[in-house]
């Protein structure tokens, strides 16, 4: 059968043109699913469980000391308080800037707050718009004041405890805070003085709190 | 970028001012295809004239390729359009209830307002019934609550509910369409009364 498409009437030509129209529907992107955002989920609820996403306070002070430059520091808190203090090279961002973020996809990015659960709102956020290394200060910047600006350690604590402290107190010195021994005993800073800084993570106090931080952020 | 409403182009006043154009130009057209008269539309369900199947079909197929192809390139946001709830088992009953009263009186909810519109004294006592049946449906809610809220689906789309990609339904809904064309062409040449009986009983 031959169509001649100048004896058509209108009918039959808007009809074909429908058929056109919807057939090339085939061939074109889902604009809904374009619009959803989809999530690796299993990739996403493994780092909360292993925690890999998390970085401590002593970790990025030791980045910071050492220059490292190949990471986004991201404050989430309020101006008023960024202003008043933020941790050396943070920017100040709100959640909603955080989406319209220009930045590399595959570019490492650290955010932290006050404590855990606004900065892992933002990370699931940033990790829904598929950034791959984002990563979160584990316990905020309440962590950061608590063991890099003042560290606190008491006086009958153990030689390994100790041996870290030293390390946490030149840290502190280094960002302008102030070491603090809780009970007065003198002769622990000289022990610590003494001792010979170790590497290896410590089994101490404050990295407990930090842990159980970590928990209530996730 | 479309919905100009919910991306806050303008505020609810305007968006008032909108819906009078666009709901005069509706009815409009609804006139023009000769809706505003219940001989024709009731004719639909004895085959003899299928015109409002034709009609709204080709308003279904042209808004349905419209917004399809406006979301693929960028003009529109498919997700900001507002989707009713589904309650499926409720809505059946509704539609078969509907149906009924559109055999019986010869008009639907808006196409009675385009029959009173032009003057037509049945569709005046139809557009009565409506409110009556608002009424009545308001004042026996209580007792029907529960099964007019039950099987609730959510704001569902085919696409979504058969998980198929939604171009397929496009080409899908434009195959039903063309076919349902063709039908009514062909039901109307059994079943249908001479056109030009049509245009001298109107």
């Amino acid at each position: 059968m031959k169509i001649n498409f100048k004896n058509m009437t209108i009918n039959q030509k808007l009809a074909l043109f429908t058929l056109v129209l919807g057939f090339l529907a085939l061939f074109f992107r889902d604009p809904l699913k374009a619009k959803i955002i989809t999530v690796n989920s299993s990739e996403i609820a493994l780092k909360v469980q292993d925690k890999s996403s998390n970085i401590s306070v002593e970790e990025l002070a030791d980045w910071l000391i050492r220059k490292k430059a190949d990471f986004k520091l991201i404050d989430l808190r309020s101006e008023a308080k960024f202003n008043e203090y933020n941790i050396p090279s943070s920017i100040n961002m709100s959640s909603t800037e955080l989406l319209s973020l220009k930045s590399s996809k595959n570019g490492k990015i650290l955010i932290y707050s006050d404590d855990n659960l606004q900065a892992a709102e933002a990370w699931y956020l940033l990790k829904s718009k598929q950034y791959k290394a984002v990563y979160l200060l584990s316990g905020g910047i309440n962590a950061w004041k608590d063991k890099i600006l003042f560290p606190s350690i008491s006086s009958n604590a153990s030689a390994d405890v100790k041996a870290q402290f030293a390390k946490l107190s030149e840290m502190s010195k280094f960002f302008g805070g102030s070491p603090r021994i809780l009970s007065g005993d003198n002769s622990a800073s000289a022990e610590v003085k003494m001792a010979t800084p170790k590497i290896a993570p410590p089994p101490s106090a404050p990295a407990g709190k930090g842990g159980k931080a970590k928990r209530d952020g996730c | 970028m479309m919905p100009y409403f919910k991306f806050d182009y303008f505020g609810s006043d305007t968006g008032l001012f909108f819906a009078f154009i666009i709901g005069i130009g509706f009815g409009w057209f609804l006139e023009r295809a000769g809706f505003g008269t219940a001989k024709k539309l009731a004719a639909q369900f004895y085959f003899k004239d299928l015109t409002v199947f034709k009609v709204m079909f080709t308003a279904i197929v042209t808004a349905m390729l419209g917004i399809y192809f406006l979301s693929v390139f960028g003009f529109m946001d498919i997700s900001e359009l507002s989707v009713t709830t589904t309650y499926i088992v409720p809505q059946i009953v509704g539609g078969l209830m509907l149906g009924v009263g559109f055999v019986i009186g010869g008009y639907c909810p808006g196409t009675s307002v385009v029959a009173c519109s032009t003057g037509k004294i049945d569709a005046v006592f139809f557009l009565i019934g409506v409110f009556l049946g608002i009424f009545i449906f308001a004042e026996l809610y209580p007792l029907i609550e529960n099964f007019s809220n039950s099987t609730n689906m959510g704001k569902v789309t085919m696409p979504a509910f058969f998980n198929i990609p939604y171009g397929i339904i496009v080409f899908l809904v434009v195959l039903m369409a063309l076919g349902g064309f063709a039908g009514a062409e062909w039901a109307e040449k059994k079943f249908g009364y001479k056109k030009v009986e049509v245009i001298n009983e109107d």
